[in-house]
C-alpha cells in the first residue's frame, strides 16, 4: 500500500517536473518571439529616411512632427516652442545639441523674438515676414530663407539652427555652428626645424582659414562639394585661379563626383578612389598635414582636396620627387638643403636595397667585397643556423615589430621599447648565435636610413618592398636585385598622377624643361627658382615678377 | 582615346643610344680582333663613320613620309603585297636581335654569375621584365630608358673607364702593320654594334617632334656610341691584347675580371660590371621587343601593341631555347649582322630611289 502511494507520489512529482520544464521552455520561446517581434516592429519604425521625401507645410505642428520623424528619437535633437510676440505667431527653434551655439540661440534668437515690437515698427500684413524678422528682430550675422526641407535638414546637421514659424511654408536658417575642435598644433608626422609649426586640424573651416591666412588673395578659390551618400561629408577643392591648369581642376572635380560611397572615413579613402592607379603601392596624391606645404603646392599650380573631419589635405598631382621634399628645405641655405635632399634619396635607396644587396653579395658574389671584409663577414656567419636570407628576414620582422610597437605605445614608453628592442634584443640574438653581427649592422643601418625618408607613407612602401627585393636577391643574386630595380623603374614609368608622369621632373621630356630639376635632387637658391614647374602646365609660369 | 605619343629630341637620342649599346658590347672585341688585330679600335671608328651613311639614308627616306612609319611607307613604295613581304622580313630581322642577344647574355650570366641557375629561368626573368615594361606603350618605355640611362649607363661608363688602370700600352702595337684592309674587314662585324638608330628612326619618325633635327641627333648618338665603343675596345685590347681577345668567348667580361684595384673598396670590377650591365642590357632588349611588337601591330593593323608584347615573351623564349649551342648562336649572329648590312646599305638606298622617283612623278603630275 505504502509502496503504491510512494509510486503515485513519485509519478505525480515527475509529471509536475515535466510540466514545469515545458512551461519554462514555453516562456523561453515566448521571450524569443517577443524579441523578434520587437526587432521587426523597430525595423518597420526605423526605416531609412530620405529627407527629400518630405515637404514643408504651413502648420508648425506638422513641420515639427516631420522633423521628429526625420530625426527619430535622437537625444541630441532639440526644439523649443515659443511665441513671436511682435507678429503674434507660434514659432519653434530646432537645433542639435553640441553642434550649435546655444548662447546665440538663447540670447540672439529666442530672447529677441519674444520681445515686444519696436514702437513705430510694428508688423503689418503688408510686411514680408522674412524681411521683418531679419531686419527688426534677429541680431545674427548670417540668416537665410529656405523652402526645401531636405536643405534645411542638411543645414541643421551641420550645426545651424532652424526657425519654424506657424502659418508659413518656409523656414529661417540661422548660422549658429559651434563645434568643439582640437587646437591647432604641430603636425605629428611632418616635424620640421625651421618651418611653420601649425598643422591642419579636423575642422575644414579652420583648415581653410590656415590657408587664407597665408594667401590673402581673392584668387584663392575654395569650392565645396558634398561626398558620402549617407554621411554628406563636406569636401573642399582648393586652387589658385590664374595659376592652376583648368583641366586639372576639372579632373579633380570629376573624380570626386564619381565617388559614391556611404562615408569617406578619412582622406585615405578619397585618395584611394581618386588616384590613377589604386592598385599600385605608390601614392599619386600627396597627403600632408602642413598648411605651408599645401600653400606651396597651390602656388605651383596644384589642387588641394580637404575633408571635414580629417587633419590631412591631399595635393594633386603628386610625383615621386614630391615625397622627398620638406618645408625645411626652403628655410635653410640652398647648399645645405641640397645636401640633405640628396641624402634623403640615397637613404631611400639604401633603406630599400641594403638587405637585398647584402644577401645577394654574401650568397652569390662575395668577390664584389674587399677580401678582408668578405673574410670578416664569412667568419661572423660561422655557426649561424640560418641562410643569409632567413637571417635578414628574422631581423626585418623584428624591426617591423619594434617600429609598430614604438608607434602604438604611449610617447613616454615608445623610445624605451625601441632602445630595449634595438640594443638588448639585437645584442642577445647575436650572442645566442641566431644572427650574425654584420646582419644586425645592416638591418640597423637600413632602419636608420628609412627614418630619413621624409614621407611616412613612402617609408611604409619602402618597408613593404624591402622583402620581395631581398627574396629576389636571395634567389638570383645581384641579377635578381637589378631585375627588382628595373621592375620598380618600369612601374614608376608606367604610373601617372592626373596625367603627369610619376617620374617628372626627374625625367625630362626635353632640355627646355630642365629648369624643373632645380627643386628635385637638389634645392636651387630661391632667386633661381623663378619658374613654376612646367609639368603642371601653369597658366602663369613665372614665379618671380620683374 | 588613343593619343599619339610625342618624342622629343632628347628622348630620341636616348632611344638611339640605348638601342645600340648593351647588345654587342661584350662580344664586339672578339669579332673585330679576328680581322683587325692590333687596329681593332680603329675598325670600330671606321664602322661608326660608315654607319653615319645609314643614319642619313633613313632620315632622308623618312623625310619623304613624315607622318608614316616604315611599315606604312613600305606598302606605298613597294605595293601592298611586296610591301607586306618587306614588313614581315623586317619584323623577322628585328626579332632575331632579342633572340640572339638574350641567348648570349644568359649564357654569359650563367658562366660568370649564376652557374647553378638553369638558362630558362634567367631567360624567363629577363622576358618577364620586358613584358611588364613593354605593354604600357611607348612613353612609359621611354621614361624607363631615360631613368636607366641616367643611373646605370653613366655608372657603367665609370666602371668601364676604371679598366684603364689595367691596360698595357704594348698591346696597341704594331699600329697599321698590315695596312688599312684589315681595318675595313674589322669594320664589317662592328656594324651590328651600331644597329638600332636606323630602326628607331624608321619606326618612330612620325612621333618625333622636331623632325628637322632628327639627322643631327642621330649623328650625335652614333658619335657618342663610337666614342664609348672605341673606349671599350681600346680598354679590352689594352688589357688582353688583340690575340687573346680574338679567342675569348666574351672578351669584355674576361678583361674586366682581370682588373684589380687593390686597397680600395672596389677591388675587382667584374661584379660591378655585370651588375650594371644587367639593366643596360635589359632596357636595350626592351626597345627591340617593342619595335618588333610595333611592327607586328602595324602589319596586323591592331590598335594597341599590348597583346603583341605579351605574346612575344613566350615566342622569344621558345626560340632562345631552340639555339643549341653558343657556337651556333655566334653563327646566327654573324648572318644576322650580314642581313642588317644588306638592309642598311642595300634595301634602304633602293627605297630612297623609289621614294625620290615617286615624289618626282607626283611633282610632274
Amino acid at each position: 500500500m505504502n509502496n503504491d502511494n510512494n509510486n503515485d507520489n513519485l509519478s505525480a512529482g515527475k509529471n509536475l517536473a515535466a510540466q514545469v520544464k515545458s512551461l519554462k521552455s514555453l516562456i523561453h520561446h515566448a521571450r524569443v518571439i517577443e524579441d523578434e517581434v520587437e526587432v521587426v516592429a523597430r525595423s518597420l519604425q526605423e526605416k531609412y529616411v530620405f529627407p527629400e521625401a518630405y515637404q514643408l507645410e504651413t502648420s508648425l505642428k506638422k513641420n515639427l512632427k516631420t522633423m521628429k520623424d526625420i530625426l527619430s528619437d535622437s537625444y541630441d535633437f532639440h526644439f523649443r516652442e515659443f511665441l513671436i510676440v511682435a507678429v503674434n505667431r507660434q514659432a519653434a527653434v530646432v537645433f542639435i545639441e553640441g553642434m550649435s551655439n546655444q548662447e546665440l540661440i538663447n540670447m540672439q534668437i529666442i530672447d529677441k523674438l519674444m520681445l515686444p515690437p519696436i514702437p513705430g515698427r510694428e508688423f503689418s500684413p503688408q510686411d514680408e515676414m522674412f524681411s521683418y524678422i531679419k531686419d527688426t528682430m534677429l541680431s545674427v550675422a548670417s540668416i537665410s530663407k529656405v523652402d526645401v526641407l531636405s536643405e534645411a535638414v542638411k543645414r541643421l546637421l551641420a550645426g545651424d539652427t532652424l526657425l519654424f514659424v506657424d502659418s508659413i511654408a518656409w523656414l529661417i536658417v540661422v548660422e549658429s555652428r559651434k563645434m568643439e575642435a582640437r587646437a591647432i598644433s604641430e603636425p605629428a608626422t611632418e616635424i620640421n626645424i625651421r618651418g611653420a609649426r601649425d598643422g591642419f586640424v579636423e575642422s575644414l573651416q579652420t583648415n581653410i582659414t590656415l590657408l587664407r591666412r597665408r594667401i590673402k588673395n581673392p584668387n584663392l578659390i575654395t569650392k565645396k562639394v558634398t561626398l558620402g551618400v549617407r554621411s554628406e561629408t563636406d569636401i573642399a577643392i582648393v586652387y589658385f585661379r590664374g595659376i592652376v591648369d583648368g583641366k586639372l581642376v576639372h579632373a579633380v572635380e570629376q573624380r570626386l563626383e564619381k565617388i559614391k560611397i556611404d562615408l569617406p572615413n578619412g582622406v585615405g579613402v578619397i585618395q584611394g578612389m581618386m588616384e590613377d592607379h589604386p592598385y599600385s603601392p605608390f601614392p599619386t596624391m600627396l597627403a600632408t598635414e602642413r598648411p605651408d606645404k599645401v600653400v606651396a603646392g597651390l602656388m605651383e599650380g596644384k589642387v588641394a582636396v580637404m575633408m571635414d573631419g580629417a587633419p590631412f589635405s591631399l595635393l594633386a598631382p603628386a610625383t615621386l620627387s614630391d615625397f622627398f621634399q620638406t618645408s625645411d628645405d626652403y628655410n635653410e641655405k640652398w647648399v645645405v638643403s641640397s645636401l640633405i635632399r640628396f641624402a634623403r634619396y640615397i637613404s631611400a635607396l639604401l633603406a630599400l636595397a641594403t638587405p637585398a644587396v647584402f644577401v645577394a653579395i654574401t650568397t652569390f658574389t662575395p668577390g664584389m667585397l674587399p677580401m678582408p671584409l668578405a673574410i670578416n663577414i664569412a667568419n661572423a656567419r660561422l655557426g649561424i643556423p640560418f641562410p643569409a636570407f632567413l637571417e635578414a628576414l628574422v631581423m626585418i620582422i623584428l624591426l617591423e615589430i619594434l617600429q609598430e610597437a614604438g608607434i602604438r605605445l604611449p610617447k613616454t614608453i615608445g623610445p624605451a621599447v625601441s632602445i630595449v628592442g634595438g640594443l638588448v634584443v639585437g645584442e642577445a640574438t647575436v650572442r645566442a648565435g641566431l644572427v650574425s653581427a654584420p646582419m644586425v649592422i645592416v638591418i640597423a643601418f637600413t632602419a636608420i636610413a628609412s627614418f630619413n625618408i621624409a614621407n611616412y607613407r613612402l617609408n611604409l612602401i619602402v618597408r613593404l618592398l624591402r622583402v620581395p627585393l631581398m627574396l629576389m636577391g636571395a634567389t638570383l643574386g645581384m641579377f635578381g636585385v637589378m631585375l627588382g630595380y628595373l621592375l620598380l623603374v618600369a612601374h614608376f614609368s608606367m604610373i601617372e598622377s592626373f596625367g603627369v608622369p610619376y617620374l617628372e621632373p626627374m625625367i625630362q621630356k626635353s632640355a627646355r624643361q630642365l629648369s624643373d630639376v632645380k627643386d628635385t635632387f637638389v634645392v636651387a637658391p630661391p632667386s633661381a627658382m623663378d619658374e613654376r614647374p612646367a609639368y603642371l602646365k601653369p597658366e602663369d609660369s613665372q614665379r618671380q615678377k620683374e | 582615346m588613343n593619343f599619339l605619343p610625342r618624342i622629343s629630341l632628347m628622348q630620341f637620342f636616348v632611344l638611339c643610344f640605348i638601342s645600340s649599346f648593351g647588345v654587342s658590347m661584350s662580344t664586339l672585341p672578339r669579332s673585330v680582333a679576328e680581322s683587325a688585330k692590333e687596329d681593332m679600335w680603329l675598325a670600330v671608328v671606321v664602322g661608326g663613320v660608315a654607319f653615319l651613311f645609314t643614319v642619313w639614308a633613313i632620315t632622308k627616306l623618312s623625310g619623304y613620309f613624315p607622318q608614316q612609319t616604315c611599315f606604312e611607307y613600305h606598302r606605298i613604295l613597294l605595293g601592298s603585297v611586296l610591301g607586306e613581304v618587306a614588313n614581315v622580313l623586317l619584323v623577322l630581322l628585328l626579332i632575331t636581335v632579342p633572340i640572339i642577344s638574350i641567348r648570349s647574355f644568359i649564357v654569359a650570366l650563367k658562366i660568370y654569375l649564376l652557374d647553378l641557375t638553369p638558362l630558362s629561368i634567367i631567360a624567363i626573368t629577363v622576358l618577364s621584365f620586358i613584358t611588364y615594361a613593354g605593354q604600357y606603350g611607348l612613353l612609359p618605355i621611354i621614361r624607363t630608358l631615360q631613368f636607366v640611362f641616367m643611373s646605370s649607363h653613366l655608372a657603367l661608363l665609370l666602371i668601364i673607364l676604371l679598366g684603364f688602370l689595367a691596360i698595357k700600352p704594348s698591346h696597341y702595337f704594331p699600329f697599321m702593320a698590315q695596312g688599312f684592309m684589315p681595318v675595313l674587314k674589322g669594320a664589317i662585324p662592328s656594324w651590328y654594334s651600331y644597329t638600332g638608330p636606323e630602326f628607331i628612326i624608321s619606326c618612330l619618325y612620325p612621333f618625333i617632334t622636331r623632325k628637322e633635327k632628327v639627322f643631327k641627333s642621330g649623328v650625335v648618338a652614333v658619335i657618342v656610341l663610337m666614342v664609348v665603343y672605341t673606349l671599350i675596345i681600346g680598354i679590352v685590347q689594352g688589357i688582353l691584347g688583340a690575340e687573346e681577345s680574338a679567342h675569348m668567348l666574351i672578351p669584355t667580361v674576361i678583361a674586366y675580371r682581370s682588373v684589380e684595384i687593390p686597397d680600395t673598396f672596389i677591388e675587382r670590377l667584374d661584379g660591378y660590371f655585370f651588375s650594371l650591365w644587367i639593366p643596360v642590357f635589359a632596357v636595350c632588349m626592351l626597345i627591340w621587343v617593342y619595335l618588333v611588337a610595333f611592327g607586328m601591330k602595324q602589319i596586323c593593323r591592331l590598335e594597341y601593341s599590348r597583346p603583341v608584347v605579351v605574346l612575344l615573351g613566350p615566342i622569344i623564349l621558345y626560340f632562345i631555347n631552340v639555339v643549341p649551342s653558343v657556337q651556333i648562336g655566334s653563327i646566327i649572329s654573324e648572318w644576322t649582322n650580314y642581313a642588317f648590312i644588306v638592309w642598311d646599305i642595300g634595301v634602304l638606298p633602293l627605297l630612297i630611289v623609289l621614294a625620290w622617283w615617286k615624289e618626282k612623278r607626283k611633282n610632274i603630275c
